[in-house]
């Protein structure tokens, strides 16, 4: 058995979040307390698997910090751990244990950005989780987690920002556009993130305000970072298309719920936002990260449309349905990924 | 943005103008930004004092479908007429004075002069010249107006190479060649601006006018909201000002831009 499973952060927290994922189905239908269940599920659980893995495979790269992870990775996941099997004895116990897993990945890539004197925004955003995550342990007020939506979406505009630079030159050399090159917006990317920020802190301080227009506003923001995109050499390749389309439908989600503000509407800002980037970012890194080329298998495909497939029952309220896309959806995604991540090394440069 | 060889690549006038259509979105965003801040900010206050944004929406919106009603058309046709003949005026004469030096010495002092002078005096003026009438929204215009687009259609002669012009001579471009090749490019570069920031100014002096010295369009309809306190009506008519020139922009300034200048790609 490759070892790397239990040392790599990418493998096993990209393996434990699709688990996560999984996992809701069985909230759903056998759990009492299916409310607080799953948003501790999907939550606490799925985006602290999903962040961590990224986060300790993409910021190293990015800072040029060369050290082994083995000992982090052994540590945040004793921390997660604790955390998921202490659910089932002690809420309070366990909501306490991920704050301070965040914490500690927080702190843990700030000493990563200390040690190689680079600094990467995300950090602020780690710490804004964090802020979020203590706040909601202390209040349970709801609005710290639309809060960490808004800010998780803010999160997913800076990494798609970083991803889009990878997968366009890969697009380009795949189509043997070798002397082109791809310079996204960074003041688009800039905007799309101070309105998405602006947005979770005005849904915390105005919670009792309709604060419609600023839904709107994230919402043209996030469109306008399409444009970067508009080129058939990039849009031919899949790849960039699912890029383009999850980056879409995050703008949409924003658009629906700015004009409808319902609970469906905000679980389709929650699907889109975290399910369908974290499905491409999972995609994306980890082929890319085991030395193989980009290229989605068909059970990536059909695990996108069932993901899409969810997002439309959940807007429509079939939540049987929905919740049973879902889990087929990610099931597919952790055998797909246990096959990639036992056949192949890990790469951390890649 | 796609670039090889330090410029970005050829593309389709379709194209960069669905780009054009995509950083937009940027402007409608801030727009959107602002009415959150204005719905915060009327939560805080009162409708009195900052009417709801969505009853703002809807009470333009109403306006918009009764337009005769509520006398757009009016203040349109005399804004749009109004910077048309400005427009005009400042070419003409910004040629005559590229041509003439000595007319251009005759005529700084002249615009000077106009320029110091604050258009609410001219709006005074045209009342006791021209009484209530459409002439007199008009003539408020045009005097406030075309002294910018006299400067620069002047400065856009100015700023054409020598060397271009010379070549034009030796190669003895025709008349309409060298004003088609050279002279309509230059000056478009500057004009077209100029003729958004004219019809905006043109916009706002419109509705100035008509609230102190007309019995109709858009500034007496304010009056009138005024009169009765009606603070929705006023930022309604406002909104559409805003929208009307974002529209104006979009669709014939910019559309001429990208026409006009295949190379400009990144808006």
């Amino acid at each position: 058995m490759n070892k790397e499973i239990f040392f790599i952060p990418m493998k096993s927290f990209f393996l434990l979040c699709s688990i996560s994922f999984s996992l809701g189905i069985f909230v759903y239908f056998f759990s009492d307390d299916f409310y607080n269940n799953h948003i501790f599920l999907f939550f606490d659980i799925a985006l602290s698997a999903a962040y961590t893995g990224f986060i300790l495979t993409a910021l190293p790269a990015w800072l040029g910090f060369n050290k082994t992870l083995k000992n982090i990775n052994i540590f945040l996941l004793f921390l997660f751990l604790t955390s998921a099997l202490t659910y089932f004895i002690n809420t309070f116990f366990a909501m306490f244990f991920m704050c301070i897993f965040w914490l500690s990945l927080s702190f843990i890539c700030s000493f990563m950005c200390f040690k190689t004197k680079n600094f990467n925004s995300l950090i602020l955003i780690l710490f804004g989780f964090c802020f979020l995550k203590f706040a909601y342990f202390f209040t349970l007020n709801t609005d710290f987690l639309k809060a960490l939506i808004h800010l998780n979406s803010a999160a997913i505009m800076l990494i798609n920002f970083k991803i889009s630079i990878a997968v366009s030159r890969s697009a380009l050399d795949e189509k043997n556009y070798k002397d082109y090159h791809f310079i996204p917006n960074v003041y688009y990317k800039n905007l799309s993130v101070f309105t998405l920020i602006l947005l979770s802190i005005f849904s915390v301080i105005f919670s009792n305000i309709d604060l419609k227009f600023l839904y709107i506003a994230s919402a043209f923001m996030i469109f306008a970072r399409l444009k970067d995109f508009h080129h058939k050499e990039l849009l031919k390749t899949h790849y960039v298309l699912f890029l383009y389309i999850s980056i879409f439908i995050l703008g949409l989600a924003y658009l629906i719920y700015g004009l409808n503000t319902t609970s469906a509407s905000l679980h389709l800002i929650f699907l889109s936002s975290i399910c369908i980037n974290i499905l491409l970012v999972f995609n994306i890194a980890g082929l890319r990260h085991n030395g193989l080329v980009l290229r989605f298998f068909k059970r990536t495909y059909l695990s996108f449309i069932l993901l899409f497939l969810t997002l439309l029952l959940r807007y429509l309220n079939i939540n049987d349905f929905a919740i049973i896309c879902l889990f087929l959806s990610f099931i597919i995604q952790f055998f797909m990924l246990l096959k990639i991540f036992l056949n192949n090394s890990f790469l951390q440069d890649a | 943005m796609l670039i090889t060889n330090n410029k970005s690549i050829n593309r389709s006038y379709f194209t960069r103008m669905l780009d054009y259509c995509f950083s937009s979105f940027i402007s409608i965003g801030v727009f959107f930004i602002f009415l959150s801040l204005w719905q915060i900010a009327n939560y805080y206050t009162s409708d009195f004092i900052l009417a709801n944004p969505q009853n703002v929406i809807l009470k333009a919106l109403e306006i918009i479908k009764n337009y005769d009603e509520f006398d757009l058309i009016i203040s349109l046709k005399r804004a749009f007429i109004g910077s048309f003949i400005s427009l005009c005026l400042g070419i003409v004469l910004g040629i005559i004075s590229y041509k003439f030096k000595t007319f251009l010495l005759f005529i700084k002092p002249i615009i000077s002069i106009n320029l110091s002078i604050a258009p609410i005096a001219w709006v005074v003026l045209a009342l006791f010249w021209f009484g209530f009438s459409d002439f007199s929204v008009i003539f408020v215009v045009i005097i406030c107006t075309y002294a910018y687009t006299f400067s620069c259609t002047l400065n856009a002669l100015n700023d054409i190479p020598k060397g271009l012009k010379d070549m034009a001579k030796i190669y003895k471009f025709s008349k309409k060649s060298l004003f088609i090749n050279l002279y309509l490019p230059f000056s478009l570069a500057h004009l077209l601006p100029a003729s958004l920031i004219s019809i905006s100014n043109a916009f706002k002096l419109t509705i100035m006018a008509e609230l102190l010295g007309a019995n109709n369009g858009i500034g007496s309809k304010i009056a009138d909201a005024r009169s009765f306190l009606e603070n929705d009506v006023v930022l309604a008519y406002l909104l559409i000002c805003v929208v009307f020139l974002a529209a104006f922009e979009f669709l014939i300034i910019k559309n001429l831009e990208l026409i006009i200048y295949k190379d400009k790609t990144n808006v």
